[in-house]
């Protein structure tokens, strides 16, 4: 019995040393300490009700987070994600009736307008080889006046049944932002588990070497964009039924929020090392942060100060596994 | 031995500069062929056709004597053929044995098999002496490791050819000879050709069965290593006088 627990508890240890060794690691302590503050300062934080209401609102940009990390991850970078997920408000508020049929109908036009949106990011960077900080720019541009075009202001309609069960649950106990956000974590475990998955990290790690080990690079930079589409997809849906409209400016926040939390989750902006798990823990941290400025009644001007702050902050903890290795190959 | 590789006249212009004219060679199983030459000479141009990274103007390939074209690396390794360069094309922030099947992954039903690539590719690098816990990330090896897990890979997966690209540059003295012994191992249990490009003839000539010089694009020598030696081939690499001219001017020393 004793050695049974001494071995769990050396396992135990083993793990969080190897832990401590990822890139996610020091955000990941940001995120116990910005937990144990909201704590502090929100003493029914972990009260069902308030954690419902705190996904409502950070769901949506996990899933764009998560989005973006793919991406970055294969070294590219997404400045349109958030046009995007406007985008698709638009499209599915113009489009939704009281049907149930017909949401379901918008709802798989939703996802396959992110589908798009994706493959045409991806294929300039991939196939016609432009910059992803210009042609992502660019593109952000077309899906904003996409968007006005659809929808000079915010409207549409999203049947109230449907923007209520945003607000309910699944099966009684779990809120329906979370049973979104689980299947994004579904979808993305799933995906991780491809060879393709693991050409966008040596993609984003050494572009010439994957070419040499025979990998198509344009493709998988193709393929990044269209994994991380499914993610944007349940991000704009998540923000539709936030919001109950169609707005082209509703995620115009995401872009930068969803790089910040990327940055924070210790996923390199070069490509190629940290994980989505990194990218979920980042966009926590954007949340719990906002909760603080929010409880602490901080004016909301100082939203961008604060998170400016906390991405140096993160950057400088991420360097500690590097400095680290570094003297461990030294001594 | 077997022959291999037999290149004819492979030819390469970049506009009006010949970077490689009419090079013809051919290489056996079991045999190591040290490629020597200056900067400019034509080594990477040649490593680059074989390895399918652009196809030649003119010249042809024959692998077994069955012509081949590539026109992709992958194409060049679906037939066999394996390089090292020299720096090496591992992604640093994935482990050792992800690394070793980077393209070439062990798939079960559309998902991963890491458990068997994991075995698999530590037993692959056992074989040439290097015993090593393949879960360890890229970024915490030495050079001379990084350098062998790409010899291992190389070994595992070539069939017919196995090029390296200056393996030992930028190496201590004690991973050169590690290195060297590693590329005997390799011809002991594989009936592969080997390419070693170098600009070091300290390190090719206890290690190469033939030597080729290429001078501007031009093959100048092609020698049993026993017949050369290190004076005859610094003469080569640095003076523009082809195998045979160089037999008659020594009449003159």
């Amino acid at each position: 019995m004793k050695n049974s627990i001494s071995r769990k508890s050396l396992a135990a240890k083993k793990l969080l040393i190897g832990y401590s060794k990822d890139p996610s690691f020091p955000s990941f302590v940001a995120l116990v300490l910005l937990i144990i503050i909201n704590v502090s300062i929100q003493p029914n934080f972990f009260s069902y009700s308030t954690i419902k209401s705190n996904f409502m609102t950070f769901t949506p940009l996990i899933l764009a987070s998560m989005a973006q990390g793919i991406i970055i991850l294969s070294g590219s970078l997404d400045l349109s994600i958030g046009a995007g997920m406007s985008l698709l408000t638009c499209i599915m508020a113009s489009m939704m009736t009281d049907s149930i049929i017909n949401v379901i109908l918008v709802v798989l036009v939703g996802i396959i307008s992110a589908a798009v949106i994706c493959l045409f990011n991806g294929s300039i960077i991939g196939f016609v080889r432009i910059p992803p900080l210009i042609s992502t720019f660019a593109t952000s541009a077309i899906f904003f006046g996409l968007s006005l075009t659809i929808m000079p202001l915010p409207g549409g309609y999203v049947p109230k049944y449907f923007y209520k069960w945003y607000r309910g649950d699944v099966l009684g106990f779990i809120p329906v932002p979370i049973f979104i956000l689980l299947i994004g974590i579904g979808i993305w475990l799933i995906i991780k588990r491809t060879a393709a998955y693991r050409y966008i990290y040596a993609v984003g790690g050494n572009e010439d070497g994957a070419y040499s080990s025979g990998i198509n690079v344009a493709r998988i930079k193709v393929m990044a964009f269209l994994m991380a589409s499914f993610f944007i997809a349940l991000g704009g849906l998540c923000l539709l039924l936030s919001t109950a409209i169609g707005d082209p400016r509703a995620g115009n926040a995401y872009t930068l929020n969803s790089i910040a939390a990327v940055v924070i989750g210790g996923i390199s902006l070069k490509g190629g090392k940290g994980s989505i798990a990194g990218a979920i823990i980042g966009a926590l941290i954007l949340g719990l942060l906002i909760n603080i400025i929010f409880f602490m009644h901080i004016s909301s001007l100082y939203q961008n100060f604060a998170r400016g702050m906390i991405i140096i902050i993160a950057l400088s903890l991420a360097t500690i596994p590097k400095l680290r290795e570094t003297r461990d190959k030294i001594l | 031995m077997k022959e291999i590789i037999r290149a004819e006249n492979l030819t390469k212009r970049y506009d009006s500069v010949a970077a490689l004219n009419k090079v013809s060679f051919v290489t056996h199983e079991k045999e190591i062929i040290g490629l020597v030459g200056d900067n400019g000479a034509g080594k990477s141009t040649l490593l680059n056709i074989l390895v399918g990274l652009f196809p030649p103007d003119e010249g042809k390939i024959y692998i077994y004597g069955k012509e081949v074209k590539f026109s992709s690396p992958g194409d060049a390794r679906k037939k066999g053929i394996e390089i090292v360069y020299q720096f090496e094309n591992l992604v640093e922030g994935m482990n050792i044995y992800k690394n070793f099947f980077m393209g070439r992954e062990i798939i079960n039903r559309g998902v991963l098999n890491n458990k068997i690539m994991h075995k698999k590719s530590e037993e692959a690098l056992e074989k040439i002496g290097i015993i090593r816990d393949s879960n360890q990330l890229v970024e915490g090896l030495s050079g001379g490791q990084r350098q062998a897990v790409a010899l291992g890979r190389a070994f595992y997966f070539g069939k017919n050819v196995l090029l390296l690209d200056e393996p030992t540059t930028g190496l201590s003295l004690k991973e050169v000879d590690k290195t060297l012994e590693r590329i005997r191992l390799i011809r002991e249990n594989a009936p592969m050709s080997i390419i070693f490009v170098t600009h070091n003839l300290q390190h090719i000539m206890p290690i190469a069965d033939r030597i080729i010089v290429l001078y501007h694009g031009e093959k100048v020598l092609d020698k049993k290593t026993e017949h050369t030696d290190i004076g005859e081939l610094t003469k080569m690499i640095t003076t523009r006088i082809k195998e045979e001219e160089h037999i008659d001017r020594t009449k003159y020393i």
